[in-house]
């Protein structure tokens, strides 16, 4: 009996494990929402400047392959919605910078097979503080997860994109401007 | 000297006999499995997961085949289609959307993808400008989009028909006496439609998943699996025996003076 009752859940934990993590945890609208207390900000744009391209190069050890930023800030606040691959497919992210420091870090969508592990706030809020370099490193390390390294990384990317986007839309005076 | 118990001998030759056939059977699996394990073990490194297979008969084998019809519209001088989750606009890959494609318009400044729940804008030379989501205004539930007299993209969402600024950052409802020319769904070119064709198979079976299948014996089928099992048993004989004439070695049979 009680190796039955071990085998089925051994079977039923197998099988359910390569679909257990993937889904919509957060619409990326409700996100935004909640980041500003009930109301949605209009969002604003920054074009990717080529000058731009070497720095996001650095970070994401590929280039974007979009022209156009979105984003939503209001007084020091900026938030981000932004897409990475852990391994096969796109992570989305909503990333919340205050003056420069993260300040909450969440999975919104997550499509890979394994990794989800990296949803969870004992993940997430290591990120909680964290700035960005000269260097455009973090000032601090990122614990990782075992069996989810593609999907730490492809956070860790974000948190430091998210920082160097901020920065550059806090330069940017005039946001709107054709490339 | 004396000479080795008769059934001693007869296990030795015994189990050489099996370790020299079983090894021969042995060696060609065992090097499939090293070779495909050295590979899967560096996945990553060689980045075996975004590198594709273009063999015809693998597809076939795999089953790699368009879940649907390619679905195009003319906007411009331009070819947009969604072939499987994939959008192209001619011969060129866009993106990848879960959504199904609703049209595709040339605005002002844009050429703009419209999916259930998003635009894709593109440049006037085909380069993706970006991805806009409900977060950044897009109506819901959009079923037909298209464009009016002075170039601005029209939806009708659930709850109303909306036309966009130039840059699509506000929205408003559309008023009555605006003339919209709605997007309609065309049929793709020939040669085009091939190119599409080929390209979504051609991304469709990454190379990582053939070593993995090359490796567990599924490429064969449910009888694979079986094989490699054999071959997995077959090591684990080949080991005792090894071991077996390793501790047991066979006496010379030359017969002493």
């Amino acid at each position: 009996m009680i190796r039955s009752i071990f085998l089925s859940s051994l079977v039923f934990a197998t099988l359910s494990s390569s679909t257990f993590g993937k889904g919509t945890y957060q619409e990326p609208a409700e996100f935004i929402r909640d980041t500003f207390a009930g109301s949605l900000p209009g969002s604003q744009t920054m074009w990717i400047r080529k000058g731009m391209q070497s720095d996001i190069m650095d970070i994401m050890d590929r280039k974007l392959n979009k022209l156009r930023l979105r984003y939503w800030s209001r007084d020091s606040r900026f938030a981000f919605i932004l897409d990475e691959i852990g391994k096969e497919k796109p992570i989305t992210v909503g990333l919340v910078i205050d003056n420069g420091e993260i300040e909450r870090i969440k999975v919104l969508v997550y499509r890979e097979i394994r990794g989800w592990e990296v949803r969870y706030p004992f993940f997430t809020d290591q990120f909680k503080g964290a700035t960005l370099d000269s260097r455009l490193k973090l000032d601090r390390d990122i614990d990782g997860i075992s069996g989810a390294t593609l999907s730490v990384g492809a956070l860790t990317r974000l948190a430091k994109l998210a920082l160097f986007f901020h920065k550059k839309c806090t330069e940017n005076t005039n946001g709107l401007s054709q490339p | 000297m004396a000479y080795p118990n008769p059934s001693r001998m007869s296990r030795i030759r015994s189990s050489r006999y099996w370790h020299r056939y079983l090894g021969i059977f042995a060696a060609v699996f065992l090097v499939l499995l090293t070779i495909t394990g050295l590979l899967i073990n560096h996945t990553n490194e060689l980045d075996l997961s975004s590198r594709f297979v273009r063999s015809e008969w693998l597809l076939d084998h795999y089953g790699i085949n368009l879940p649907e019809p390619p679905r195009s519209f003319q906007a411009g001088a331009r070819w947009v289609s969604q072939v499987g989750h994939r959008l192209y606009s001619d011969d060129k890959f866009v993106a990848e959307t879960e959504s199904s494609m609703i049209a595709a318009v040339g605005t002002k400044r844009y050429l703009a993808i419209v999916v259930e729940d998003a635009l894709f804008l593109l440049s006037t030379d085909g380069r993706l400008v970006e991805r806009i989501g409900r977060e950044a205004g897009v109506p819901a539930g959009i079923t037909i989009a298209g464009v009016t007299g002075s170039g601005t993209l029209v939806v009708r969402g659930s709850d109303g028909t909306y036309v966009a600024d130039d840059e699509l950052l506000q929205w408003k409802l559309l008023t009555d006496n605006e003339t919209v020319a709605w997007a309609e769904e065309r049929d793709l070119p020939g040669t085009l439609k091939k190119s599409l064709i080929e390209d979504y198979r051609g991304t469709g079976l990454p190379l990582e998943r053939v070593l993995l299948d090359l490796h567990s014996g599924r490429i064969l089928g449910a009888w694979g699996i079986y094989l490699f099992d054999a071959a997995g048993v077959i090591f684990m004989v080949l080991a005792m025996t090894g071991v077996y004439m390793f501790f047991f070695p066979a006496v010379s049979r030359k017969k002493p003076v």
